[in-house]
């Protein structure tokens, strides 16, 4: 069965179509999570909460096609909020970052996007992470395409501008 | 423009890519999150007793509900009734009410603080009322909170144990959902005019609907049948009474012999069947069943043949859950949080004793199906313990069920008696009704 189809089922609120969805997307779900969380359990522990959240409001999908989205934005939306609290919990002065620490030529993008602000984030992991057209990021954000491309373009900014100015505090 | 990010983006999202992910974990963490979200869902369920009822024990839930596709085309024929496909606990009983044009389309709607209330249709008969309705808010709904239901026939209130779900929190501004009552006796309706009364709070405050109608279908009474047969199964006598058929339900009353020594919990596959070997079971979600805690008399619901004329009628049940009497109960010291007594067959684990809660496991009683373990508490003085919050959840090896007592009324020791529970009589029992 095509994929649009098990989807519109899904939001009917077939229970079959809704684990075939999760199962469909598990990996870049987990992923996602992977990326913000940085641990296995959390990422694990992620996954159970956003079916949770997904199973109760799969009904208010409207577009069918961009469930693949739909499910990451919650996926992104629970991971910051996760964030936020544990950083509350242990008021530390560490920023959340979306990456992997071990490996240093990467710390400095990670740093740069934990530098902006969540929905930032959630901007730039769609359309660079997940390859997500901007159509469908309007569309799920209900606001016009030129809004999200200025958007994109101040956080790539951001992003320059986070990487510019640690590059030439590393050279002094 | 900003090639380099992009290109740096681009590296970070093909290491992403290679994250290995823990197949069994997810898939776990998947399952259990779809048994969380049901479970709520389920609590969400609000069940009012009519308190002349003393003590309605036989309560259950159903995991998954299926409709077959052509039922569900079937019922899309009828005006407005295609917009509740979803939430109709579909029967075989419910199934001829629909072919046989006895689902009434009403259509009456109220107005009242910017509240729209309509009434879209009705089933109804001397046991019981489903009531369609939809409800729609110029704001979103989850500012309210449902009061009362109750069902007047000529200025006179109907009374009944009334269960619906409540409104969804979380969207809309409009709700279409069912109530479904279940009378206390049956009754003998004076004429065709009814009045739904529905009362809804928000900020405190109340607003109430009245929405009056007259039925054009004549309300079929009962075909009753009496037996007062009794059989015996694993030594336990059951005096089978009578057997009323109605269009929502079948109404079976037993009658357990006191001289048993084991206390009858419930019914798992209790069954109706005609010549040919079609089934009508027991029905499965809601109210099932109406019984007093002494576990004599008790009435069964079964799912209605009531537009069917079977020559032969045959009453059959196999899986019969039971107790031995002395020991059907757990007695909690909740100042201790001490179990003091419990059925010595431990098929349930009682896990953890908290100040008025008590968390349990067991293996799973029946497939897609929960059972409610406990309907009320009794304390020292022999009063009732209120159990305001039963929750299950689990997976296909284990189950967990937590019930919070009413902590008001807890005085040590509290008796709290199983309503079901994973032993079973041995054997198998078939009458003949027709």
């Amino acid at each position: 069965m095509e994929v649009i189809e098990i989807a519109k089922k899904a939001i009917k609120g077939d229970d079959e179509a809704f684990l075939q969805i999760m199962h469909l997307y598990k990996d870049t779900l987990y992923r996602t999570a992977f990326a913000f969380l940085k641990t296995e359990h959390e990422a694990v522990e992620a996954m159970q909460e956003v079916t949770f959240r997904a199973y109760q409001k799969i009904r208010t999908v409207k577009e069918p096609s961009y469930m693949k989205t739909w499910l990451v934005r919650i996926m992104i939306n629970y991971c910051q909020d996760q964030l936020k609290k544990s950083k509350r919990a242990s008021s530390s002065e560490t920023l959340p970052e979306i990456g992997f620490s071990e490996d240093t030529t990467h710390l400095e993008i990670n740093e740069a996007i934990a530098s902006l602000s969540s929905s930032e984030q959630q901007l730039i992991f769609l359309k660079y992470f997940q390859n997500t057209k901007i159509k469908e990021i309007a569309e799920l954000e209900k606001i016009p395409e030129g809004t999200v491309k200025s958007r994109l373009h101040k956080a790539l900014k951001s992003l320059r501008n986070f990487l510019s100015e640690k590059g030439d505090a590393d050279h002094v | 423009m900003y090639e380099k990010e992009e290109e740096m983006l681009d590296t970070t999202k093909k290491k992403l890519e290679q994250v290995v992910v823990p197949e069994e974990l997810v898939k776990n963490a998947i399952q259990h999150g779809i048994l969380k979200a049901k479970a709520k869902k389920r609590k969400r369920k609000k069940t009012l007793w009519a308190f002349s009822v003393a003590a309605i024990l036989i309560l259950t839930f159903v995991t998954s509900i299926r409709v077959s596709p052509a039922f569900a085309s079937a019922i899309s024929t009828i005006p407005g009734m295609d917009r509740f496909v979803h939430l109709i606990q579909f029967d075989k009983g419910i199934e001829a009410i629909v072919e046989n044009d006895y689902y009434e389309p009403i259509g009456k709607s109220q107005v009242k603080n910017d509240i729209t209330f309509t009434v879209d249709g009705i089933i109804i008969d001397e046991t019981g009322a489903e009531i369609f309705y939809t409800l729609e808010t110029p704001y979103p709904l989850k500012n309210l909170d449902y009061q009362e239901i109750k069902l007047f026939n000529n200025g006179q209130e109907l009374k009944a144990s009334s269960s619906y779900n409540l409104p969804d929190l979380e969207q809309g501004n409009s709700n279409e959902d069912e109530f479904s009552l279940v009378f206390v006796d049956s009754e003998q309706f004076t004429s065709n005019d009814f009045e739904v009364q529905f009362e809804v709070e928000q900020n405190n405050k109340i607003t109430t609907f009245n929405v009056p109608f007259t039925l054009k279908n004549e309300i079929k009474s009962g075909k009753i049948y009496t037996l007062n047969e009794t059989v015996e199964m694993d030594g336990q006598q059951i005096e089978i009474k009578e057997i009323k058929v109605y269009p929502l339900r079948v109404a079976l009353t037993l009658e357990f012999d006191e001289q048993n020594e084991m206390k009858i919990l419930q019914f798992e596959d209790m069954r109706i069947e005609d010549e040919n070997g079609e089934v009508w079971s027991s029905i499965q979600n809601g109210i099932t069943g109406f019984g007093e805690n002494q576990n004599k008399e008790t009435t069964y619901f079964l799912q209605s043949n009531y537009f069917k004329e079977p020559k032969e009628l045959y009453l059959k049940f196999d899986k019969v859950q039971a107790l031995p009497k002395e020991e059907s109960y757990l007695l909690v010291d909740f100042a201790k949080k001490e179990i003091l007594e419990q059925p010595s067959q431990r098929k349930v684990e009682v896990l953890n004793v908290g100040s008025n809660t008590i968390k349990l496991k067991y293996r799973p009683i029946r497939e897609d199906h929960m059972y409610s373990l406990f309907s009320q508490g009794e304390n020292a003085k022999g009063e009732v313990v209120d159990i305001p919050r039963q929750s299950n959840g689990g997976n296909n090896d284990e189950q967990y069920a937590e019930i919070t007592l009413d902590a008001k009324d807890i005085i040590n020791p509290v008796r709290i008696d199983f309503i079901a529970y994973p032993n079973y009589l041995k054997g198998s029992v078939s009458i003949q009704i027709k």
